[in-house]
């Protein structure tokens, strides 16, 4: 462990926290929207791989496969919120009882994938990676597209968000939806869109996790969510800027460890972050204004 | 009927009371005084380990397993111990975490020690066995019955002695919660400022139940261990306190009947129930809908009976002791029937 | 107590009438499959062969792998009339991967089947419990662990015909050095199924003369193992050795093949034919790299012959999802193989108890003077009804059962022999192994 390994690590972190990243904004939005603890998200994620496996190996190529993955992860979100969460709130359970529905509701997603596609391990078609190695960091062809995805998505988001009429009733709604109701915005179609949204943001987070794992089975967007939920909750919920750099700091934090320490504990670094800055700023580190503990209807 | 089958019915009675001996202290910490200890099974993990090293004797380097301590201590002290370990770590807890952190941060911050411990565990090699985790954990008081530990009269004598614990656990939680003691319980999880104002000091109060429901999920984990003799890190990952979460909310939170239903009803029956699902299909198909099963359920209970099965019964002050001083502790007494889905976070 | 609840009953009557009327329900229905299980076996009712595996969780592939095997085994057998005038059938068991939900499953299945005579399994993560438990209810069980508890410890009725963990470890470094390597990384999922060869890896290394380039207990399912590659690379390794699950090696070697532009030689236990790790290791580095870099060390078992082409006739008619990726799955043709060691144990003893018939499994599996050698259940049976004794060699050879009931048999390099079969490149006989292990402590 010198010098040039740590700046690998953290070149490493980099490609690892632009992933991170897609799937920590896209929790932390639908967080953000309707405090709900959706674990479910790491279903939306892991259907979004698989249907992004069936269209690549019809032949279509990676990148449109993760395109139209996303947009059945923004589908699929939608309607889990629509069909299956709202009808729960509405029949009024609220934040904590939603944990459990959100867990159920992933149990039932995963073991559906499992029925369909076997215990099998999958992997994309994908074009070759050139190796690019710019002093320590090694870094591939295939992973700078990614993080290139991730910040262009990334800032897509906070335009739409802070420019856009639909953004800036998305963040209105989030942060008080009883005044948004009454200012005239239809909160209910601003959910919808929100969840689709974020559920884009599964999708292209899943596909991406697929594609730089190289082999994924039906549990591996599980195995990521807990690092996922780490990174939003560190940024701040309801945040996605904050989720952002919760992300960057945790892929970089997790990684740097991973070449100090044994790697077996890369996550745990992670888990010891968070717990230290729920300890000394419970908010995260990017807090919202506005701390709301109601689900939102 | 057969001894096969006498000991089918004793183990899931063994697992019932375990189950709802971690229910009992859940039931304590959550639905009595709305902790939400996310990393619940925690405890439950420390005290299984220890009972099992204290049973075990000290591992030598030739052994097929590596782990710290180790004595063989009689019955019932590795139990004894199992609670004591349960709770010190409770205490801990609640000493480094309750002061400091909101209930829904808290909940984050166990969860995330439940994953860092299992991680640990399994990485650490010589800790505690690492992923194989330990095996080959001695029976108490075989010798009893003939050192025939496979025999219908000692499986019997460890359900009921196994039952008679829950029970025990149960008295206690109902005493405590029938004491002036709960009052003040579920006045802080109604309303932390107001009892505040009232003078209710929070910290001690959740220092108590919390050091309490830990020694429960420790005892719980140190009779499970005895008695299936074997205890590995797949055993408590993190998702099983979900499954306690889950049986306290159906079977009913805030009351003891409603713990042990939920018990019996979510993690044994549910659980065990879905394994008499008919074959069809492949064995993965069947497995998976076992699982889809598994999640289905609770959502069904949530929708038609959110409350929980047994839900908590309403409390009013009745004006029919009217000699009785009025105190902080009635004004606070009364609470709304509680619907643990609405619990706020 | 001041408190009195003012809203009558606890729970409203009617919902405590459900709930009494279902509960009892349950239990009846409980009850009455439960104690429908009276006699271990009856006279003319099916047989079964329990199939205690994983068939969920991140080794979920094993489950199905299994129980190919044994459907393949029960066909056959069935199709020659059975055992004593009983058909056979295999249920599945799955342990969820969990210690603890694994005891009520493989408890459950020995209190509620009629004539349970053995089982296949358990895998290593959850043997440990399930065992004793199966050991206790006298049920013949090959198991699927090469955990050295097993190598240590007697129980009656376990049999394995896996590698041990301990002598696996020997094996790896013994091709190795074939090869002509001198520095080996031993690289290995960090749990109880592999972690058990490290001794042995390290004791060859010593014994004969080589180097540790660097040993890595690598968590699964991480989302990449970049540091670790990198720690291999500055280690200069010049081979792979160790067991990990599919994905987690797929994912480590295209990191490695990512991060320094090239592959090492790779060696471990799945065997290339193995449709899960070979699907997984094809995608992630290609079809022309895995045959060329990866090796497997497995219990010697053949491509061809009477055995195996009895066992791949029968697999293709299975109506399960694609028969054909088990073909040449070692993994599977042993549960094969087992199920007809206890059936022909069976013939053997003239009964279809396990208690009596038992002590017939070792007797059936290991060499000895006098023995017809079959290779099918059928020759078994033939030769077992014309008054002989018989040692059936299935598709694994070289078995020769312990006083433990494990196998010491030789070890098989193999290599893919595209598109799904594998070929055998080298033999380690047990003997070879012997002397290295003892060759470590002088």
């Amino acid at each position: 462990m010198n010098a040039s390994t740590i700046v690998a690590a953290i070149g490493f972190g980099v490609v690892t926290a632009s992933i991170l990243s897609l799937g920590s904004v896209g929790f932390t939005l639908q967080y953000g929207m309707s405090n709900v603890f959706n674990l479910a998200f790491a279903g939306v994620m892991g259907g979004a791989e698989y249907v992004a496996l069936a269209i690549n190996h019809a032949g279509l190529n990676i990148w449109p496969s993760m395109a139209l993955a996303a947009l059945f992860g923004g589908a699929a979100s939608a309607a889990l919120n629509k069909f299956v969460y709202m009808p729960f709130i509405r029949r009024g359970v609220k934040t904590f009882g939603m944990v459990i529905i959100t867990l159920s509701v992933w149990t039932i997603i995963q073991y559906v994938i499992l029925a369909i596609v076997g215990a099998t391990a999958s992997s994309y078609q994908l074009p070759s990676k050139h190796l690019y190695v710019v002093g320590p960091i090694r870094i591939n062809g295939i992973q700078i597209i990614l993080i290139v995805i991730a910040v262009v998505a990334l800032a897509l988001l906070e335009v739409f968000l802070r420019r856009t009429l639909w953004g800036k009733a998305i963040r209105g709604a989030a942060t008080n939806a009883p005044l948004a109701r009454a200012s005239g915005i239809n909160v209910s179609r601003i959910m919808d869109a929100t969840w689709f949204i974020s559920g884009l943001f599964a999708g292209i987070a899943g596909v991406a996790l697929a594609m730089n794992v190289a082999s994924f089975t039906y549990t591996t967007s599980g195995n990521f969510l807990v690092v996922l939920v780490a990174a939003a909750i560190l940024g701040g919920v309801g945040r996605p800027s904050g989720a952002m750099f919760g992300a960057l700091i945790v892929g970089i934090a997790t990684e740097v460890s991973a070449a100090i320490f044994n790697p077996a504990y890369k996550d745990v670094t992670a888990f010891v972050l968070l717990a230290l800055v729920l300890v000394a700023k419970p908010a995260g580190l990017f807090p919202e204004a506005v701390q709301r503990k109601e689900v939102v209807l | 009927m057969s001894n096969p089958v006498v000991y089918y019915v004793s183990l899931l009675s063994v697992y019932g009371a375990v189950y709802a001996m971690a229910c009992a202290g859940l039931s304590l910490e959550f639905g009595i005084t709305g902790v939400i200890n996310f990393g619940y099974i925690i405890f439950q993990a420390a005290g299984a380990y220890t009972a099992a090293v204290l049973t075990l004797g000290p591992s030598s380097p030739s052994d097929f397993q590596h782990y710290v301590g180790g004595a063989h201590w009689p019955f019932p002290l590795p139990l004894i111990a199992a609670a004591v370990v349960g709770a010190v770590l409770s205490a801990g807890v609640a000493l480094l975490g309750i002061r400091r952190l909101r209930s829904d941060y808290l909940a984050i911050v166990l969860l995330v020690a439940s994953l860092i411990a299992t991680t640990v565990a399994t990485n650490a090699t010589t800790l505690v066995g690492g992923d194989a985790g330990l095996a080959l954990v001695p029976h108490p008081l075989v010798s009893l019955f003939g050192n025939n530990a496979e025999g219908v009269g000692y499986n019997l004598a460890y359900a009921a002695g196994a039952a008679v614990l829950a029970a025990a656990c149960f008295v206690v939680v109902h005493r405590i919660t029938e004491s002036p003691y709960g009052r003040r319980l579920r006045a802080l999880r109604e309303n932390e400022f107001a009892a505040a104002a009232q003078g209710i000091s929070a910290f001690r109060l959740h220092l108590v139940v919390v050091t309490a429901g830990g020694a429960m999920a420790g005892l719980s984990g140190g009779v499970l261990v005895q008695y299936i003799s074997a205890w590995a890190p797949s055993g408590w990952l993190y998702p099983e306190t979900f499954v306690f979460f889950t049986a306290l909310i159906v079977g009913g939170v805030a009351n003891n009947w409603g713990a042990i239903l939920g018990a019996i009803l979510v993690p044994l029956g549910i659980g065990e129930g879905v394994r008499y699902l008919p074959q069809i299909g492949s064995a993965t198909l069947m497995v998976a809908l076992q699982w889809i099963v598994i999640g289905l359920l609770p959502l069904i209970i949530f929708w038609f009976r959110p409350q929980g099965i047994i839900p908590e019964r309403r409390r009013r002050f009745v004006g029919a002791r009217v000699d009785a001083p009025v105190s902080p502790d009635s004004l606070l007494e009364e609470a709304e029937l509680v619907d643990p889905s609405r619990m706020e976070v | 107590m001041a408190d009195r609840s003012m809203n009558g009953s606890v729970f409203d009557s009617s919902v405590r009438t459900a709930l009494c009327l279902s509960l009892t329900a349950i239990l009846c229905v409980v009850m009455s499959d439960v104690a429908g299980a009276t006699s271990r076996t009856s006279t003319t009712g099916p047989l079964t062969i329990a199939s205690v595996q994983t068939f969920s969780g991140s080794t979920a592939s094993f489950g199905p792998e299994q129980n190919a095997g044994c459907l393949t085994a029960v066909g056959i057998i069935n199709g020659h009339g059975g055992v004593l005038h009983h058909q056979l059938r295999c249920v599945p068991v799955d342990t969820r991967s969990d210690v603890v939900d694994s005891v009520p499953a493989v408890q459950k299945v020995i209190s509620t089947t009629k004539g349970l005579v053995g089982a296949l399994g358990p895998s290593s993560t959850t043997a440990s419990a399930d065992v004793p438990l199966l050991n206790a209810a006298h049920v013949p069980m090959f198991a699927d662990t090469g955990q050295t508890e097993f190598t240590k410890k007697f129980f009656k009725y376990f049999y394995r015909i896996i590698a041990g963990d301990d002598s696996v470890g020997f094996a790896y470094v013994i091709w190795a050095k074939q090869e002509g390597f001198k520095r080996i990384a031993a690289v290995y999922v960090n749990n109880s199924s592999n972690e058990g060869a490290v001794p042995g890896i390290l004791a060859a290394i010593k014994s004969l003369h080589l180097k540790l380039a660097v040993k890595q207990a690598v968590a699964p399912d991480q989302t990449s193992y970049n540091s670790e590659v990198l720690a291999l690379e500055h280690s200069k390794a010049q081979v792979i050795v160790g067991t990990m699950d599919p994905q987690t090696a797929a994912t480590y070697l295209t990191d490695l093949k990512n991060l320094t532009g090239k592959l090492l030689p790779y060696y471990s236990e799945h065997s290339a034919a193995e449709p899960v790790f070979k699907k997984a290791l094809e995608g992630a580095i290609g079809k022309a790299a895995f045959v060329k870099y990866y090796r497997s060390i497995h219990p010697a078992s053949v491509i061809g012959g009477t055995a195996f082409s009895a066992f791949k006739k029968t697999l293709l008619t299975l109506s399960i999802p694609d028969p054909s990726q088990w073909i040449n799955d070692p993994y599977a043709q042993g549960p094969y193989d087992a199920v007809n060691y206890m059936a022909l144990a069976m013939l053997e003893a003239h009964s279809t108890t396990p208690t009596v018939f038992a002590p017939f499994i070792a007797q059936v599996a290991n060499p000895g003077k006098g023995k017809e050698v079959v290779h099918t259940f059928s020759q078994g049976k033939a030769a077992i009804a014309a008054g002989h004794k018989v040692r059936y060699v299935g598709i694994y050879q070289d078995v020769v059962l312990n006083r433990f009931h494990d196998s010491t048999g030789g070890f098989v390099v193999t290599k893919l022999a595209p598109p799904a079969t594998t070929a055998p490149i080298y033999t380690i006989s047990s003997a070879q192994v012997a002397k290295v292990s003892s060759g470590s402590h002088s």
